[in-house]
Parts: structure tokens; C-alpha cells; sequence
């Protein structure tokens, strides 16, 4: 019993250790400059299709293509 | 004296049909005898030096311009952009040998 209780003790000391040496290792700088995230491609391509459908009932007349 | 009648009166037939084929050239016409062609900025361009075939291009092209225009104004595009897009369309649907411009700006037929 009293070996068992030791056991632990050495398991959770050696796990504390870890986390412990962990720590330092997973640090999260901030970027010095803010972030920037482009949506220009979304927002031209959702235009396309916008005017795609407009110019497709264009070519459908025969006095303009 | 009926020779000459006969004469003006053939010249008359003749005018007649050619003032009403020249009204007659409709858009697919000219495309099918290739005097007209796709340019790669969304406009018609004339492929032969034809006068019909130049009439009816201008007045396509003031046409496709203003419908261009409308749909850049909904989009909030410039008409320049619209055109460029149509020209691709219009050059994808093209039928077998009508004419399209290439990006080095010669004729080619599709």
C-alpha cells in the first residue's frame, strides 16, 4: 500500500516535471504586424458568375452575338 | 428604244435587290460569310472591308456597348471589364468557322 502510494507520488512528481518543461517550449509570440486577409478573390469571383448570367441572356440575341 | 427600257429596268431590279440584300445582312449572316468576327475586347471587328458588313457592325457594336454599360453600372465594374468578359463567352460560343482575333490580334477561324 504504502509503495503503491510512493508510485504514484514519483508518477505525478515526473508528470508535473514535464508539463512543467514543457511550458517554456510552447510560447505564442504576437505578430508585430496585423494581420491581413484578402477576400478579393471571393468577392471578384461571385461577381463573374453575377454578370456570367447577364452576358449568357446577351448572347442568346441573335441581333447582338 | 425597248432595249434600252428593258435595260433601265434591269438596272432598277438589280439596285432594288442589292439596297434590299444590303438591308437584309443580319448579324448571323455576316458572321456565316465571314466578313465579321469576334475582337478579344467584346466588340464586333470587320474581318472584309464591306460597307453592309461595316454598317451593321457599328450599329451591333453601339448595341452590345450600351448593354455593356448597363451591367457594369448594376455591378459596379467598368464597361472595359464587362466586355472583356463578354468577348470570352462570345468566342467560347462560337459556331464552327466564324471568325475570332487572337490575343496577338490577327483573324483566326474557330
Amino acid at each position: 500500500m504504502k509503495t503503491q502510494s510512493i508510485y504514484s507520488l514519483v508518477l505525478l512528481f515526473s508528470i508535473v516535471l514535464l508539463v512543467g518543461a514543457c511550458t517554456p517550449t510552447v510560447k505564442i509570440e504576437p505578430p508585430d504586424k496585423p494581420i491581413v486577409i484578402n477576400l478579393n478573390v471571393k468577392i471578384e469571383h461571385e461577381i463573374t458568375i453575377k454578370i456570367d448570367k447577364e452576358l449568357d441572356i446577351l448572347l442568346e440575341d441573335d441581333e447582338l452575338f | 428604244m425597248t432595249t434600252r427600257i428593258m435595260a433601265l429596268l434591269l438596272a432598277f431590279c438589280m439596285a432594288l435587290t442589292l439596297s434590299f440584300n444590303a438591308y437584309a445582312l443580319t448579324l448571323q449572316q455576316a458572321k456565316n460569310q465571314g466578313l465579321v468576327g469576334e475582337k478579344t475586347n467584346g466588340y464586333l471587328g470587320l474581318v472584309v472591308n464591306n460597307n453592309d458588313a461595316k454598317t451593321l457592325m457599328t450599329e451591333v457594336n453601339s448595341k452590345r456597348k450600351l448593354h455593356y454599360q448597363k451591367i457594369a453600372k448594376k455591378n459596379k465594374l467598368s464597361t472595359e471589364d464587362v466586355a472583356l468578359r463578354a468577348a470570352k463567352k462570345a468566342m467560347a460560343a462560337a459556331d464552327k468557322d466564324h471568325f475570332y482575333q487572337t490575343p496577338q490580334g490577327k483573324w483566326a477561324q474557330k
